[in-house]
């Protein structure tokens, strides 16, 4: 097995929503016994979207942390790469750092001091930026201005090393943690890195061109650490235009100065692949670009009742179906052979979806094509188990039932004692983050989606890996789904006599197989936790016919 | 009917004194008793399916079929001996034969005194057996559903 670390930075609002999906993949357990290293990169430090993602590794590492011992990576069960997560912002909510002007201030004050030079630097600014970009609000994101985004994305990196490297006790927790991020990559000997952002937008596609220069400036600030880039592999997606959102009106137009508007990302997406294209940075930098698009017909909207969202704790759009495939693109990236990232220039590599009656099919083969089967068994046992708990122990479906917690009852009950040191909160962990996987029932019993069912309304009415009775939206028949008939195919529905039913063949394989008991030399599972959560796992990829090692 | 026919053979008044099972005989039928219905109990226990939630009932419901089998088995066991394996005439009818010295007469009423006994004792037989295997079976397989027994 490779232990090599992996490290993923995910870059503005389209880039946070990607890592939720990688995070999911996380999950499920398509990065077995992997040590990822994430950083979640953004201006906005309020955004929705990056406070969801942040909450859910939050969330995913609470999950595998057992008082004292935080987990490690395991291999052959659920939550099994270690995520170490890194937060970094560039800081534009200070009053005198709000927009570029002021940010460059002491350029001006320098004018008023007659330096030529400084002056010379404002009129290169007033060259590349309308009076209007130098003025808007950056706390929002850099708003689909890129040129600006990416000399302020650089600038803020390296600033943000430099206040580390000047006084490390006097710097921000979010500088401090850039720099330990830099340090696990320039310490990790042929370090991976993916990057997830969207080329049509503002924070994302500014920064994607500029991350492999920036960190290695920043680096070299340290004598201590130099980024080789020769040694390190980046790989990104090049998302194109996917969701529309409403389009700004004069007044918000006069108000922002400048508005990002979803009728431009069409010609943004275009300019950015013709500047991927051809510039030999990035060309020299990135090893491989993964196209993903959507067609313009089938985009789906984030529109907000009234005004135009610019971002902030407000923007928590739904996921889409595309984050999936950028995911899944950093999958191939980081199980790539060695040598097929040897390449001088950037691969550019896509793959095309399935389409019957304008509709597209998604299966496991659409998403990850070597390893098919492994994506679509893991996600439909992660799946089977959030029903199992959501929707049959009702810890969505009926308030103040046990979820988690009754298999734990059960085990009990079968005389199975080993898990009986889990507590309340531990297993609510559990509980809630399969609330954020699959979906929750509100206080008012409204349905409200999570991350798989977001997906899978995003594609309309295509297909999505399994049937669409998997997804399931009343309250009242979800609490008697058949967790077990979740597949499209035979082979991985589970079987049970003519009295029995699919809950029952579980719960008899768990109970009473010795196969699926958690191997630890095996499996690397040392907390309680992690070995209830392999027990859970190995019991249903075994209901599921999923021949796990 | 066995007693039917057995009332027509005294009313003839020249029926032989019927003869009386053999300890071993009753002792048997009420360990087969035991064994079928912990075998019945098994089967309806592996029928009960689990069931999911707060508060599954099936353990209490496998429990309450292995007792009520229990109960069952015992009742079985003393009905097949007083009815079935009985001999077919009662001490009283033998009293009431012509041919029978009273010497007979004595040694059937003790042997059928014994016989009641003994269907006693099958039938106590019967349950304990049953609660006892009944509990080695559900310890050795405690994780299965019969485990729910204890």
């Amino acid at each position: 097995m490779d232990n090599s670390k992996l490290f993923v930075i995910a870059i503005g609002g389209t880039g946070m929503r990607c890592l939720e999906s990688f995070v999911h993949l996380c999950a499920i357990g398509m990065f077995d016994g992997r040590e990822i290293n994430v950083l979640t990169l953004d201006t906005d430090y309020s955004n929705g979207n990056k406070s969801r993602v942040e909450g859910l590794i939050e969330l995913y590492n609470k999950v595998k942390s057992d008082g004292a011992n935080e987990g490690g990576a395991n291999t052959d069960t659920f939550f099994s790469a270690k995520i170490k997560l890194y937060k970094f912002f560039t800081d534009y909510s200070n009053q005198n750092r709000r927009n570029f002007n002021l940010l460059s201030a002491p350029l001006s004050a320098g004018i008023a001091n007659g330096d030529e030079i400084e002056k010379d630097d404002k009129d290169l600014s007033d060259l590349f930026f309308d009076p209007k970009v130098q003025e808007f609000n950056l706390e929002h994101g850099y708003r689909a201005q890129t040129h600006l985004g990416s000399l302020l994305m650089y600038h803020g990196i390296v600033e943000a090393m430099k206040g580390v490297v000047d006084n490390k006790d006097q710097a921000l927790p979010h500088q401090k943690s850039l720099a330990e991020f830099i340090r696990a990559l320039v310490t990790e000997p042929n370090a991976r890195v993916f990057v997830f952002g969207s080329v049509f937008g503002g924070t994302g596609a500014s920064s994607i061109p500029i991350i492999p220069k920036a960190l290695k400036d920043a680096s070299s600030l340290d004598s201590a650490l130099t980024l080789d880039l020769d040694n390190v592999k980046f790989g990104s997606t090049l998302l194109t235009q996917y969701f529309s959102f409403n389009p700004p009106d004069k007044k918000e137009k006069d108000a922002e100065k400048i508005i990002a508007s979803s009728d431009n990302f069409a010609i943004n997406s275009q300019a950015a692949l013709q500047f991927y294209q051809s510039d030999p940075t990035v060309k020299k930098y990135y090893k491989r670009f993964y196209h993903i698009g959507w067609p313009e017909s089938m985009r789906m909207s984030h529109a907000t009742s009234g005004k135009t969202l610019t971002g902030g704790a407000e923007q928590t759009n739904n996921c889409h179906v595309v984050e999936l495939l950028c995911a899944c693109a950093a999958y191939d990236f980081f199980t790539l052979n060695a040598d097929a990232l040897n390449n001088e220039k950037v691969e550019y590599v896509y793959r095309s979806v399935e389409e019957k009656s304008n509709a597209f099919i998604f299966t496991g083969k659409t998403f990850v094509a070597n390893d098919s089967d492994l994506l679509a068994n893991k996600l439909g046992v992660f799946l089977s188990f959030a029903h199992i708990v959501l929707s049959l122990n009702g810890a969505a479906t009926k308030q103040g039932e046990l979820g988690t917690k009754a298999f734990i009852k059960f085990l009990a009950q079968q005389n199975t004692h080993d898990y009986d040191g889990l507590t309340d909160e531990q297993t609510k962990d559990i509980d809630k983050y399969l609330k954020m996987f699959a979906y929750d029932i509100n206080a008012k019993r409204e349905f409200v989606p999570g991350w798989i069912y977001q997906i899978h309304s995003s594609i309309g009415s295509g297909q999505f890996v399994f049937k669409s009775s998997a997804f399931e939206e009343d309250p009242k028949r979800l609490e008697n789904i058949d967790p077990g008939n979740i597949f499209m195919d035979e082979k991985h529905r589970w079987k049970h006599g003519v009295f029995g039913s699919n809950y029952n063949t579980l719960a008899k394989i768990i109970s009473d197989d010795p196969t699926c008991k958690p191997k630890e030399e095996v499996q690397h599972v040392n907390t309680v936790k992690e070995k209830f959560l392999a027990h859970i796992y190995k019991g249903i990829a075994k209901a599921q016919n999923y021949d796990t090692k | 009917m066995v007693l039917l026919q057995a009332a027509a053979r005294v009313a003839s008044k020249t029926a032989t004194i019927p003869s009386v099972q053999p300890d071993m005989t009753v002792v048997l039928v009420g360990v087969l008793s035991a064994l079928v219905f912990l075998l019945l109990a098994m089967l309806v226990a592996n029928m009960i399916k689990f069931e999911p939630g707060a508060n599954p009932r099936d353990p209490q419901k496998r429990r309450l079929w292995f007792w009520l089998f229990g109960i069952l088995a015992t009742v079985l066991t003393f009905v097949l001996l007083f009815f079935v394996f009985n001999p077919d005439m009662t001490p009283t009818m033998v009293n009431s034969l012509s041919k029978v010295t009273p010497a007979q007469k004595a040694a059937f009423k003790k042997a059928y005194d014994h016989y009641m006994l003994m269907a006693g004792i099958s039938a106590g037989i019967t349950f304990v057996l049953y609660v006892l295997l009944g509990f080695v079976l559900s310890k050795i397989f405690k994780t299965k559903k019969i485990g729910n027994w204890f």
